[in-house]
């Protein structure tokens, strides 16, 4: 049947699998040191994968590892001699010796623990039935098994080639479903053989969909708030392009109105302005696109492209120049347009701070009445209400910056020249000023915005984990085993009564009941969980002294807990209960229901006097440290059952499509708010040389009225640093509790406790002053340069 | 041989901003006939019009009331696509500082290329521009490279460039030196020399003297005009007169009689 297997894989176009063949029975081997475990296997390829210390793989022979041939003193040509538990005898010649392996097992031997990996018991220092795994050709397990009268248990193993993409791994899990399809088939070669042999057929099993249906629904999850954050970094690229555009039309303000007499059109400005962009539009995309392309393959979520995306990207990537040529031709004809107005009553300006504030108002009514059941997904409008919180902040306190300006103005006057004149420009609010601070803000206030989620989704997440995954491992067991061994070392065993009703309350709640010193050393406490350590609640558990179970109440629950509270199930048993302490959530809680953290022994004993059996009533989980497969190996050889599906790891929890999708939006969405971020200043820090040029002649009359060159750098430097430090005040202030609301409403997993936790970005945070400092010095150092590079007496001729 | 038409007439113009404290009537009933092929100076002090009635007469502005026939056009029937092609095609500006004028990146050759582009033609006019206007041998320099001087009639070069109806020009010299303004107003009457109408608006003696017509503007109105060094007074379509400043201080009742004679006609105080 081996070599059907192999013969219908490769029909398929999977490539040969490794099969291994294994004796079923256990066959003890005595050592100096005790019995030990004869595994007798084997596996294609397995002599390549081993380091033969001595000897040589050979057709006739076993490798067996160096461990055991110390303790029997074997060496190569020696035999091996042991015997089934019937007393039938085995004797095996050796033909080498091999390394015993790692426990970190090579890829080759990936899935093999329970062959090769020792297991530890607690409370012992040396393993008991340590395991032996001897490697040897098919022919010499296969005539093993027939002289022990032993079963044999097989197993082809297909790997998958290294690095395989999504495509790839469709196309593959098609392949294994017609290899199942194949196996199936009554008609084929294997399933006639299975038949022959009273067997069923061979049933493959792939972890492979799974991960394809979670990569699935990550993406799937991944797309809207992507989608999200790129509709609104396109926005904001937008409008800086506008703005760009506009303030082009500024600057050329004085050559545009002398060809505007001349007849000049807004459509042929429009034109010359597209022309002018066309250069910068291209390098930008190209740029941007390389840069993101690099970005995704560095930091994912997939270093590899799949097929179509190119295009795609290819496309967006020209749909946005496009409309950013098209932004910068329409801006600079309605710019150039409102110049040549004639003949008409002026146009009022448009109240645009009022404006954004309704604006604003509007789509806070709609984030905090709108659906909830989205499941906390990442949508537009949250994402765009602390900038437009920023930005209506921004606008207002600009507008009342003259007016403080003169209010001021007497103090002002007693200023130096340097602070006098910074303060003086700033106070003066004009319309630089504001369009400085407010598009400084922006960009600064969504770096704040971004750290903001990130960081309190990393937070949640990180509490949500250790809430529902208790410890490292978490295994519910099947049934109760009366001999089974000690649990491993480093783990407890928890039990379970779920739909319990606490009364008077009349509250369903669930009970988790613990040895009260034990989780203090297995689970992932997260501090936030409670108002006191861990400790002391495993304390308040265990020295609780009365008639009444101790309980911990983790999670909401209204009202007070006080009076003869008694926990029921169903009229079954009911139990007294006393409420020890109270926590947010408690690791093993696997719902938003309350749950009630009880002292086992306690729990054990109120359901037997109520004349009921505990073990009928309560289903046990064990929880423990470290990595999965030496425990579950452990669990496995000390006779526990369990089923390995069931098992959960910590990180199981941190794959959830949920929390992928949730940490690539933010990973995206810090990264357009770094760039946002570093636009923002650059623009800030150009705002200031342009300024600076303006001033030329102003700079010039100062100077010939004594002011020192050396206090207007200083009043030039001055001043870009209170508009960057106004900027990153306001970001800081407006957008971290605009942002720290929004937290609320984005929990990416609501059904796990706790619910979302807020953390200050400190990263960000620095990054914005340090942002702004960097700012001040880089315009500083450019206005300084323009101010040495300008001739006072062609800067004075060119201003008359 | 009928006259020839005039560049441009204003009948009964009414020009009326819009401010925050109110309205501003900066024209109130102004007539106005520019001859064609000759200088005209509009005159005034500050508040008196002139830019109002300059930014109307380039048809960079509608009035409010009246009629403005600007070569050939009439102000009032045209769109601001009308206004602009009107613009390009048949009236040159030149603005009073010249910086305002030029483009400080390109020279001279490139300025005069750029408005005969602009106009549609194909800048045959160039050298002999830059020859009547004495740039010839400044023809790849640019304008931070010109003195004020020179500036100014690049800005007057590209601005008669094509050959325009009529070239309108804000206070020219108010920021010249009086023998660059004499090159400048000779620059100017060897324009108008051939056939080119040219309007000034100035407060510059100099430059009003060398005008063949000056227009004075009082308070929105034509107070009187000169021609040929002769003060002329206005009468309007309704028979309407604006006498001169020193003769209406002599009808402080604002009431004069009148007499027709055989050798014209004499308005007396009532009094006399």
């Amino acid at each position: 049947m081996d070599d059907a297997v192999t013969a219908t894989a490769t029909e398929i176009g999977l490539d040969p699998p490794r099969a291994l063949v294994r004796i079923r029975d256990t066959v003890f081997i005595p050592t100096p040191e005790g019995a030990n475990r004869l595994l007798l296997f084997s596996r294609t390829g397995a002599e390549e994968n081993v380091d033969v210390l001595a000897g040589e793989a050979r057709a006739d022979a076993v490798l067996v590892p160096q461990r055991l041939a110390d303790l029997k003193g074997l060496r190569p040509g020696d035999v091996l001699t042991t015997e089934s538990s019937d007393g039938t005898p085995l004797v095996l010649p050796i033909g080498g010796v091999y390394a015993d392996l790692p426990p970190e097992l090579p890829p080759y031997w990936a899935g093999q623990e329970a062959l090769l990996t020792q297991p530890r018991y607690r409370g012992l220092d040396d393993p008991i039935y340590p395991t032996a795994a001897v490697i040897a050709p098919r022919s010499i397990v296969l005539a093993a098994a027939d002289e022990v009268e032993s079963g044999l248990f097989l197993e082809w193993f297909l790997p998958l080639a290294d690095g395989l993409d999504v495509d790839a791994a469709r196309a593959a899990a098609a392949r294994l479903d017609r290899f199942r399809s194949a196996l199936a088939s009554p008609g084929g070669d294997v399933g006639r053989q299975a038949a022959v042999a009273g067997l069923g057929p061979p049933a493959p099993q792939s972890r492979l969909p799974e991960a394809l249906r979670t990569a699935d629904r990550t993406v799937e999850l991944l797309v809207p708030p992507v989608t999200a954050v790129g509709a609104g970094g396109a926005l904001a690229a937008l409008v800086l392009v506008g703005a760009w555009a506009g303030q082009r039309v500024r600057r050329r303000e004085s050559e545009l109105r002398a060809l505007l007499v001349r007849g000049l059109s807004p459509a042929r400005a429009a034109g010359a302005a597209l022309r002018e962009a066309v250069l910068p539009v291209l390098g930008g995309t190209a740029a941007g696109s390389a840069a993101g392309w690099l970005l995704v393959r560095a930091l994912g979520p997939s270093s590899s492209l799949p097929d179509g995306v190119a295009r795609w990207a290819a496309l967006a990537a020209a749909a946005g120049a496009l409309t950013a040529l098209v932004t910068v031709a329409a801006v600079t004809a309605v710019a150039v347009g409102r110049m040549d107005v004639v003949g008409r009553r002026p146009r009022r300006t448009v109240p645009w701070v009022a404006v954004t504030a309704g604006i604003t108002v509007a789509v806070t009514a709609l984030v905090l009445t709108g659906d909830t059941d989205d499941g906390g997904d990442l949508q537009l409008l949250p994402l765009v209400l602390p900038l437009l919180a920023t930005v209506v902040a921004a606008g207002a306190l600009t507008a009342l910056l003259p007016r403080l300006g003169r209010r001021g103005r007497a103090r002002l006057g007693r200023l130096a020249p340097a602070p006098f004149l910074a303060l003086s420009r700033v106070a003066a609010g004009r319309g630089a000023v504001r369009l400085v601070v407010v598009t400084t803000a922006l960009a600064l206030g969504l770096v704040v915005q971004a750290g903001t989620l990130a960081d309190s989704a990393a937070r949640t997440v990180d509490a949500k984990a250790a809430v529902a995954a208790a410890g490292d491992v978490v295994v519910p067991l099947l049934r109760r085993v009366q001999d089974a061994g000690p649990s491993p070392e480093g783990a407890t065993i928890v039990e379970r009564a779920t739909r319990l009703t606490l009364v008077p309350q009349d509250l369903a709640v669930d009970v988790l009941a613990v040895r009260p010193p034990d989780p203090v050393d297995v689970v992932r406490w997260d501090p936030r969980l409670a108002d006191r350590p861990l400790a002391d609640l495993a304390a308040a558990l265990e020295d609780h002294r009365g008639d009444r179970v101790p309980v911990v109440v983790a999670g909401s629950v209204p009202g007070d807990l006080d009076g003869d509270l008694v926990a029921e199930f169903a009229r079954v048993y009911a139990v007294p209960v006393e409420v020890v302490g109270r926590v947010t959530a408690f690791p093993g809680q696997r719902s938003d229901v309350p749950l009630l953290v009880a002292d086992q022994d306690g729990f054990r004993a109120a359901i037997e006097a109520a004349g009921r059996d505990p073990e009928t009533f309560l289903d046990q989980e064990l929880w423990a440290r470290g990595e999965a497969a030496p425990v579950l190996g452990a669990l496995t050889a000390a006779g526990w059952s369990f089923d390995p599906d069931q098992v959960v790891t910590s990180g199981d929890f941190a794959a959830r499509p949920e929390l992928n999708a949730r940490t690539w939006s933010f990973g995206h969405l810090r990264g357009v708010a770094a760039l946002a971020g570093l636009l923002g200043l650059t623009g800030l820090a150009l705002q200031a040389v342009a300024q600076q040029r303006r001033r030329a002649a102003a700079s010039v009359l100062l100077t010939r009225m004594g002011v020192g060159a050396a206090a207007q750098r200083s009043a030039a430097a001055l001043e870009t640093g209170l508009l960057a430090g106004l900027s990153a005040v306001l970001a800081v202030a407006v957008a971290l509790p605009v942002s720290a609301l929004l937290v609320e409403l984005l929990d990416p997993v609501p059904d796990v406790l706790p619910g979302p936790l807020v953390a200050v970005p400190w990263g960000s945070l620095v990054a914005v002053v340090a942002g702004a400092a960097l700012a001040t010095v880089a315009g500083a150092v450019l206005t300084g340069r323009a101010a040495r590079q300008a001739d006072g007496g062609r800067v004075m001729r060119d201003a008359t | 041989m009928p006259p020839d038409p005039p560049a441009a007439s204003c009948e009964g113009l009414v020009r009326i901003y819009w401010s925050p404290s109110g309205e501003v009537h900066a024209l109130k009933g102004v007539d106005v006939v520019v001859p064609a092929g000759r200088v005209t100076a509009i005159t005034g002090p500050s508040g008196s019009g002139k830019s109002s009635l300059l930014r109307i007469l380039a048809a960079q502005d509608r009035p409010t009331a009246g009629r403005a026939v600007i070569a050939g056009q009439s102000l009032g029937g045209l769109s601001t696509r009308g206004l602009r092609t009107l613009r390009r095609r048949s009236i040159g500006y030149v603005f009073a500082r010249p910086a305002q004028n030029l483009s400080p990146h390109l020279t001279v050759r490139e300025h005069l290329a750029a408005a005969a582009r602009l106009r549609g033609t194909e800048g045959d006019d160039a050298a002999e521009l830059v020859d009547r206007l004495g740039l010839a041998d400044r023809v790849d320099h640019r304008p931070a490279e010109l003195s004020g001087g020179e500036q100014q009639r690049l800005a007057f070069a590209q601005a008669v460039t094509g050959r325009p109806a009529l070239l309108v020009a804000d206070e020219p010299t108010s920021e010249l030196d009086s023998r660059t303004t004499a090159d400048l107003l000779e620059a100017v009457r060897g324009l108008a020399g051939t056939g080119t109408t040219v309007v000034l608006a100035t407060h510059d003696p100099l430059a009003a003297a060398a005008a063949d017509r000056v227009v004075h503007l009082r308070s929105g109105t034509v107070a009187h005009e000169e021609v040929a060094g002769r003060r002329l007074a206005v009468i309007d379509g309704d028979g309407r007169i604006q006498l001169p400043e020193d003769a209406l201080a002599r009808f402080p009742d604002r009431r004069a009689l009148l007499e027709v004679t055989e050798d014209g006609v004499v308005l007396r105080e009532p009094g006399r």
